[in-house]
């Protein structure tokens, strides 16, 4: 047996899920997810919105109030932590101080009585796979935060469990490191085969790492999709302010293919959800400048825009824009657009009509 | 299903049994702290209660007993005296204290473990051994007397006199204060100082309006725990002072085991406690901390990362502390070559030597029943203390908070009673039960006594500990029980032994409720050895100190030892 070709994805159910404390606000609100064999999904919300709640219910730290997790059709709502045959990643590492990285990787084999043999080809090879060969015999507390990271990883993984659960395991490195880890936990995932289901707050981290991505707000999930689908097309605003940056325009959407801000109007080539109430976003990389309108191509919607603040960074410039009703945006430009704009220019933002979105409240 | 017997399958319905931090099921907590707090109530509350009745009814209804406490010349002169003492003591020992531990902040790693095994020294030390050295130091003709006769103070009396008792109170107190006071002193961050002087203070202004205010917690904290503590000092007024300069403990004594009139004893130890309790209640109001915690738990934390950089040790405060350093080791110094003396007298430095005392001190039957008591006592304390104490931490941790707080103070609450009178509780209530003149009774008072000790040991390596390590475990397959053999139980077995190793020693050294409770069955070394010098000038006792001093110092140095191969090593 070996840790790659053993593992397989689990796919996981969550059914109308819910956990309520006292008498509050559920902290987890019916929720259904479909999780598949061996996906990579994240779990993305601000602190508070139930996600650790819903990892702690999966992992089977804390019992739901209601609702079912099923594990490959067969309900283990019940079925306690030790039997469930989850890895989990903690933040903050949670390895055992007074063990060393080898005995902390063999701990989880020698609860499964697997033989000594056995047990040092496994986690010789666990740590060859998160590169801390040669480091066995060092304790925790000698290595690096991400060394030590990288051994919660080789933990969580060497007895082949049936899903990966990660909790904020990058929140305590610096921002490098953070990279370097999502880079090896991405690897790791290709090469393991194995369902991930991944918690965080940080929304390039989900970006970058994520097959999909379940958004969750004061405890229930606001929408489900590939970072592509909930970036381009972001079905409530909440979606579209939490992942990415947005030019938000709170107009009115009045027929088939107007919609009007103040007294503009502009195409609208797709109608959201059809209602009244709806904002219209604008990413700020599909956001064009220009210096009056007669430059602006033509089937372009436009809004007057003040320039507050240019930033350079180095491949790009930032570019703060104030609109004329007091709401605030931004757009950014390739590093060589031909003009300049110094804060203080009046200028004319501009997008085409397939760039934007329509988005309920 | 019969195999698995060793790992308790969970019933399908069950919650998982360990579960992540503030998921812990509260109520199991009770149960794990049931014995302990028994154990208090019965040997602790209901005794206490029954004296307080005492001191209201006997010898007769009223509150005559607590009205002469403040009318009956006698009795108050000796409450005066006592109050003063525990006063000066304790400001004597601020002033000799605070310049001591803020060398300690300042010093490199190597001094700073030197200054602090030397305030340990007195820890182990035993209470008997250093009253001894001080009564050899203090004696006419002793070496003290010897060293002031070239100022023509030769002939100052000391021995007998308030002033011996506060010498040896204060040096026996010292490191109750030093402890403290360094704990807080580390915690501030020494560029503060650096950085009013930059902002124009002189260096002595800042070090006033910096340093002092925010090292006043320390000196409020150890302050008045040697207040207290004083308050209740029997040993060393009965050996260095006189009847004359009596002290209220050894009033209690009198009045409870002479005249047996618990009344008038349990009015005087009631007041005593309620001073306690008022001065501590204060102090932690004016410290805004727990000081008993504090000061119990008071080994110096970490070496203070924020010592006063570009501060030096000053030459006068180099000759403080090196003053102070003597004295703290002074006396366990002078037991050793008494020991080997050949003499029948207490005389310092002996002319003479021999092994005779040692030779006594193992042949005597007297003698070696009572190391033999001594010994049995300390193991069945150690393991009774131990196994309570433990439970009832983990009990504690598994608390809601708002109970944690009263729970923890109740079971470290025979910490701040005086000695005087849980020896006096006791012995009131020992005497109706027949278990006076016992074993078993000093060794059921000594677990009472050493209980605080285990609790507070465990519970520092319980919330030292990463309080998910359980769920890790069981995430990781671990059943309940494995996650506890393998996780938990190594994670705080440190100490749990420290706790163990410390009920041990404090058994071994304790005198006032031994000596209550004595009997010609029942002798321990430490009241042995009191009754050498009170009963008969028997010199043996000085073989015996320096038995003690091993006797203490051999379990704490292997217990360091463990635990510094535990770091160093594996645990398998």
């Amino acid at each position: 047996m070996s840790i790659q070709n053993a593992a397989r994805g689990a796919r996981v159910q969550l059914v109308d899920l819910s956990k309520q404390y006292g008498s509050g606000p559920p902290a987890v609100d019916h929720i259904d997810l479909d999780i598949q064999p061996g996906e990579f999904l994240t779990l993305l919300g601000p602190s508070g919105s139930g996600k650790t709640t819903t990892l702690n219910m999966v992992v089977g730290f804390t019992e739901p109030t209601s609702g079912r997790i099923e594990l490959n059709g067969k309900d283990i709502s019940r079925t306690p932590a030790h039997k469930r045959n989850f890895g989990m990643v903690f933040q903050n590492y949670a390895l055992f101080p007074h063990l060393t990285v080898a005995q902390n990787v063999a701990f989880p084999l020698r609860e499964r009585k697997v033989p000594a043999a056995e047990i040092t080809k496994l986690v010789g090879e666990a740590l060859e796979l998160v590169d801390l060969g040669g480091m066995g015999e060092r304790r925790p507390h000698e290595l690096s935060g991400g060394q030590q990271q990288r051994v919660a990883l080789a933990r969580a993984v060497v007895f082949s469990p049936n899903l990966l659960l990660l909790d904020e395991p990058l929140s305590a490195l610096d921002r490098k490191l953070r990279q370097s880890l999502q880079r090896e936990i991405k690897r790791l995932h290709q090469e393991l085969g194995l369902t991930f289901v991944f918690v965080t707050h940080d929304q390039d981290e989900a970006m970058t790492l994520s097959d999909r991505i379940a958004i969750f707000d004061q405890g229930r999930i606001v929408a489900v999709g590939t970072p592509r689908e909930l970036y381009h097309r972001p079905t409530t605003r909440f979606v579209a302010r939490f992942l990415g940056e947005s030019n938000v325009f709170g107009g009115r959407y009045r027929s088939a293919d107007v919609y009007e801000w103040h007294d503009r109007k502009w195409t609208v080539p797709e109608p959201g959800d059809g209602s009244e109430q709806q904002s219209l976003i604008v990413r700020p990389e599909r956001m064009r400048i220009a210096s009056d309108e007669t430059s602006v191509p033509a089937g372009s919607n436009v809004a007057p825009a003040a320039v507050t603040d240019v930033s350079f960074y180095g491949t790009y410039f930032r570019i703060e824009l104030a609109f004329g009703d007091d709401s605030v945006g931004c757009a950014v430009l390739p590093v060589g657009t031909p003009a300049s704009f110094d804060p203080g220019t009046r200028v004319i933002a501009h997008w085409r009509p397939e760039d934007q979105v329509l988005v309920s409240e | 299903m019969a195999v698995s017997t060793v790992a308790p399958e969970a019933p399908p319905t069950g919650r998982p049994g360990a579960a992540p931090a503030g998921r812990v099921r509260k109520s199991s907590g009770w149960l794990y702290l049931a014995p302990a707090l028994l154990a208090l109530v019965v040997l602790f509350v209901v005794p206490l209660a029954s004296l307080v009745v005492d001191s209201f009814t006997e010898p007769e209804t009223g509150l005559g007993n607590y009205a002469s406490l403040f009318t009956d010349g006698y009795t108050v002169k000796v409450l005066g005296r006592t109050l003063l003492i525990a006063l000066i003591v304790s400001v004597a020992g601020v002033l000799m204290a605070y310049p001591y531990a803020y060398a300690m902040t300042l010093v490199g790693p190597t001094m700073r473990a030197v200054l602090v095994t030397i305030v340990l020294v007195p820890f182990w030390t035993s209470m008997l051994a250093r009253n001894f050295a001080w009564l050899v130091l203090l004696q006419d003709g002793g070496l003290v007397q010897n060293i002031l006769t070239p100022f023509g103070l030769g002939d100052v009396r000391l021995l007998g006199t308030p002033l011996a008792v506060g010498i040896s109170m204060t040096q026996v107190l010292l490191p109750f204060l030093v402890l403290p006071l360094y704990s807080s002193m580390s915690q501030i961050d020494g560029r503060l100082v650096a950085a009013g002087q930059s902002l124009g203070a002189p260096r002595a202004r800042a070090f006033r309006r910096i340093y002092l205010p925010l090292s006043t917690p320390g000196v409020v904290a150890g302050m008045s725990l040697v207040f207290v503590l004083s308050l209740g000092f029997y040993v060393t007024p009965a050996l260095l002072g006189s009847t004359r300069s009596a002290m209220i403990a050894q009033v209690i004594n009198v009045r409870a085991k002479e005249l047996l009139d618990f009344g008038g004893a349990g009015a005087m130890g009631i007041f005593l406690l309620v001073v306690t309790l008022v001065v501590l209640g204060l102090s932690r109001r004016l410290a805004g901390q727990n000081v008993a915690v504090a000061a119990a738990g008071g080994q110096p934390t970490r070496a203070g990362t924020t010592g006063g950089q570009g501060s030096s040790v000053r030459p006068w405060l180099r000759i403080h502390t090196t003053i102070v350093a003597v004295i703290l080791v002074a006396p366990t110094l002078v037991i050793f070559p008494m020991s080997f003396s050949a003499a029948t007298t207490f005389q310092f430095p002996p002319d003479e030597w021999s092994l005779r005392w040692y030779e006594n001190l193992f042949t005597s039957p007297d003698w070696t029943a009572a190391i033999l008591n001594t010994i049995q006592v300390g193991i069945y304390v150690a393991v009774i203390a131990t196994v309570l104490g433990t439970m009832a931490a983990f009990g504690l941790a598994r608390l809601r908070p708002r109970w944690r707080g009263a729970v923890n103070g109740f079971l470290l609450s025979p910490m701040i009673v005086p000695h005087i009178l849980v020896a006096l509780v006791v012995f009131s209530a020992f005497l109706r039960l027949g278990l006076n003149g016992t074993l078993i009774g000093i060794i059921l008072a000594h677990t009472a006594m050493a209980l605080p000790f285990v609790v507070i040991a465990v519970t520092a390596r319980l919330q030292g500990m990463d309080v998910r390590l359980p769920a890790v475990a069981a995430s990781l397959g671990a059943s309940p029980v494995s996650a506890f053999r393998r996780v938990t139980l190594p994670l705080v077995l440190p100490g749990i032994l420290s706790g163990a190793v410390l009920a041990f020693v404090s058994s071994l050294d304790e005198v006032v409720i031994a000596l209550f409770l004595q009997a010609p069955g029942a002798i321990t070394l430490p009241v042995q050895m009191f009754n050498s010098i009170t009963v008969q000038i028997d010199p043996t006792i000085s073989a015996a100190s320096s038995l003690m001093v091993v006797l203490v110092s051999v379990p704490i140095l292997l217990a360091q030892l463990a635990g510094a191969r535990r770091s160093k090593k594996g645990t398998r």
